[in-house]
């Protein structure tokens, strides 16, 4: 035996593991309440300047958004309705504009000089707000669900596409002419190569466009609709009801963050997975 | 020194390069084409083991790429089997410089792959592809994925992914470049068990002269670009071979340093006069 005091291994490296965990517990609490504190500061200091200084008609109170907010979630169906309203929109707009852009990136992708020949195109297409497109939509398909549903599907398909072409083209070839020399058909490396390879890609895109989703569904209520949480803001603009704006921006801000937890898991659904560098950003 | 690589086409012979020429077009409308191989012709029996050695960018991976079908000559033939190589050649083996291992797929999954697209029932692909894992010691890494194996663990993967479907040519790239001196060895004599079972004719590329030396049946050294051949060499140890000690084998010493004056004509520039 060397040394003095008997240390069984166990004994040491559980004691430091539990030093460890309780350490990062700490910190991690620390946070968290360090981000409660900021929120609870931030609706205090409001409270405090309404009224005082600035003008309440600018920026209501707390107490007032509040109300606004239980007299929707509460009602009986109402905001339910323009909820739904704006969430079918955004759903529909975002599975059709994720397949649109999956279906037509991988014909492109495989066909380089297709590619080449439309990319300026759709280079240009994505660089117009979308925005801007708007009064079009509504132009060719009236103010019901269907622009809203076009304009939702636009702001994903871009981001869709553009990374799915991405996500093909970054499989390295030497995993292609391994396949094929293994004797892989066209349409095997397609499906054991191209498709696993690329999925990464799509998968990223998909989970930062839903929010994306709900920005084109609302874009086009606030341009033309009875109906939607988009409308329901617009209305209570309308009306100089800025508590009813504020509550509307917060249910928005809401679902886009409950959309975004739920899809979390979609960025770790690969134990295989590298990092993905998506482009195209946040669908604008 | 020649003997087994003699022009004259053979029914017999495992490959063949005849007159082979490659030249590449860069980009840039004022480029001129690069020649990376100039009158290429030699020949490999079945079951010969034979390595190309030369400096680097002699074009002694474009060889394999020609082989593969992954590229076309410019001019001259490729032979396969007694047959020209048209398209990719899925006859033979492709051991390439990266492992090339799909990070999507387990280890096990990865050594089936070959098998699999050769349309090898299940139950029988996966008996095969634990055996060949059995054989390189990677027993029990089956469910590991490849960025959880060591670069080591990689490369024995690849190679018996490449092995387990038993094509009768192997092509290897530079297998063992990036691992370290220790690995290298192991995997040297690792690799002389594997083909010892079935004797593939195996085309293996490097710049490591003992490696070559420990492995091959002839080597040939290749002139910088553009790649010539400038002499076949027979080695004459035999087999099997212990890679540990091959330096101490008789007759080492003088294929080394023949060898050895031979590639560093090429890299001092010596050998560029013409």
């Amino acid at each position: 035996m060397i040394g003095g005091a008997v240390h069984p291994v166990t004994h040491v490296t559980t004691a430091e593991r539990r030093r460890v965990l309780r350490a990062r517990r700490l910190r991690r609490g620390g946070v968290w309440v360090a981000r409660v504190a900021l929120a609870a500061f931030v609706i205090v200091a409001w409270d405090l300047a309404s009224g005082t200084l600035v003008r309440p008609f600018f920026v209501s109170n707390p107490e007032a958004v509040g109300e606004r907010l239980l007299e929707w979630l509460g009602g009986e169906d109402e905001f339910w309705f323009h909820a739904r309203f704006t969430l079918t929109s955004a759903g529909v707009g975002f599975v059709a504009g994720a397949v649109l852009g999956v279906a037509v990136a991988w014909p492109l992708a495989l066909w380089r000089t297709a590619y080449r020949i439309v990319e300026p195109y759709f280079l240009v297409a994505y660089s117009v707000p979308a925005v801007a497109l708007g009064p079009v939509f509504i132009l060719w398909f009236g103010i019901g669900l269907t622009p809203k549903i076009v304009l939702a599907a636009y702001f994903v398909f871009f981001v869709v596409f553009i990374n799915t072409v991405e996500g093909i083209r970054q499989v390295p070839q030497g995993y292609v002419d391994v396949a094929r020399v293994m004797g892989a058909s066209r349409a095997a490396t397609m499906r054991s190569v191209l498709f696993p390879g690329a999925l990464p890609y799509v998968l990223a895109a998909l989970r930062i466009t839903l929010p994306a989703a709900m920005i084109g569904a609302v874009v086009g209520e606030f341009i033309a609709s009875n109906r939607g949480i988009g409308y329901l803001t617009r209305a209570a603009a309308g009306r100089y009801q800025t508590s009813g704006v504020i509550a509307g921006t917060i249910v928005l801000a809401a679902i886009v963050l409950l959309l975004g937890i739920a899809l979390r898991p979609l960025s770790r659904a690969l134990r295989w997975q590298p990092e993905v560098r998506l482009r195209g950003g946040g669908g604008q | 020194m020649t003997e087994g690589l003699t022009p004259g086409r053979d029914p017999g012979e495992a490959l063949r390069l005849d007159a082979v020429y490659k030249a590449f077009v860069p980009r840039g409308r004022k480029a001129e084409p690069l020649l990376a191989l100039e009158d290429v012709t030699f020949a490999a029996r079945p079951g010969e083991f034979i390595s190309l050695v030369g400096p680097s960018g002699c074009g002694k991976s474009t060889v394999l790429n020609l082989l593969a079908g992954l590229m076309r000559p410019s001019a001259g033939h490729v032979i396969h089997a007694g047959r020209e190589v048209h398209g990719v050649n899925t006859e033979i083996g492709y051991i390439t410089q990266d492992d090339n291992l799909l990070p999507w797929r387990s280890m096990l999954r990865n050594v089936e792959y070959g098998l699999e697209l050769r349309g090898v029932p299940r139950a029988q692909r996966r008996d095969r592809a634990r055996e060949f894992i059995e054989l390189v010691g990677l027993a029990g890494f089956e469910d590991h994925y490849p960025h959880e194996l060591s670069g080591g663990m990689r490369k024995r993967a690849g190679i018996v992914r490449t092995l387990a479907y038993e094509s009768g040519v192997v092509l290897m790239d530079e297998p063992f470049g990036p691992l370290d001196a220790q690995t290298r060895v192991i995997l040297q004599d690792e690799l002389l068990k594997l083909w010892d079972r079935r004797r593939p004719t195996v085309l293996f590329v490097t710049h490591d002269l003992v490696e070559a030396i420990a492995l091959s049946d002839h080597i040939l050294t290749f002139s910088g670009r553009p790649g010539r051949i400038k002499r076949a060499y027979q080695v004459n140890l035999p087999r099997p071979r212990d890679v540990f000690h091959i330096h101490e084998q008789a007759g080492f010493k003088e294929l080394y340093d023949a060898l050895w004056d031979d590639i560093r004509a090429e890299i001092t520039g010596a050998g560029h006069a013409a």
